[in-house]
């Protein structure tokens, strides 16, 4: 039962990591994409918009991957002392920021269009 | 044989099952240093392109050896990651079969160090560049 436990949450660990990897990606390009608008002349709004919120979402990434580590490290000694207690702080900020994020990104092209 | 010996509790089914969890890890692993590749794939190709595009229409050009070396070393981690991955499985598979697993944080140290370590190099560069 505890092997499992372990390896569970390496796996869990190992997707908070892969969420901040793919959230890396995406600021990059959308900072990146900014750079190819302004290359071809789009008008600068969606410059200007999208160098911070491509660096925001990189920040993002990069605190979530980072936050990983001491989440796997507090679970693996609680499995080991059979006293593990779920904590639901980290994932509530995280569907917390994705949702304002998802709102900012809806209104950023409804309105840069 | 009875029916109980190779049920759900049994010791035969837990073996099988940690095996099964085992091998889910791996996969997890080698997803994880898949993403870690394509991410330093992007980093590298969409720097070489953006370079390219400045060239041609005579804008004052990316840096893109700094994406190149940022992308190069996202993959060349991807793979060390693949390796002490595997390593680790082989390890735990015998674990296993003794019935005594030791849990272990050096590979996720690793993946998330270097995780964080690439991500702010990254930041870094698109604050230079931005």
């Amino acid at each position: 039962m505890r092997t499992r436990d372990h390896l569970a949450n390496v796996r869990t660990t190992l997707t908070w990591v892969r969420t901040g990897m793919i959230l890396m990606g995406i600021g990059y390009a959308a900072d990146k994409l900014a750079t190819l608008d302004a290359l071809h002349g789009v008008s600068n709004g969606v410059r200007t918009l999208g160098h911070p919120l491509g660096m925001t979402v990189v920040a993002g990434g990069v605190v979530i991957a980072g936050t990983a580590l001491p989440r796997f490290l507090r679970a693996r000694a609680r499995i080991e002392s059979d006293r593990f207690a779920p904590r639901v702080g980290t994932d509530l900020a995280l569907v917390a920021a994705l949702g304002v994020g998802a709102l900012v990104l809806l209104v950023a092209l409804a309105v840069v269009r | 044989m009875t029916a109980s010996a190779d049920g759900p509790g049994s010791a035969e089914s837990t073996r099988a099952r940690e095996h099964l969890a085992n091998e889910r890890t791996l996969l997890a692993w080698v997803r994880t240093a898949v993403a870690l590749m394509g991410l330093g794939f992007v980093v590298a190709r969409f720097g070489l392109f953006l370079r390219q595009l400045a060239l041609e229409r005579a804008a004052p050009p990316e840096p893109s050896h700094v994406s190149a070396a940022i992308g190069a070393a996202l993959v060349a981690a991807s793979v060390l990651i693949t390796g002490v991955s595997t390593v680790r499985f082989f390890r735990a598979r015998a674990q296993i079969e003794r019935g005594r697993f030791e849990p272990e944080a050096f590979t996720e140290v690793l993946t998330v160090g270097i995780t964080v370590v690439g991500g702010l190099a990254l930041l870094g560069y698109l604050v230079a560049t931005g």
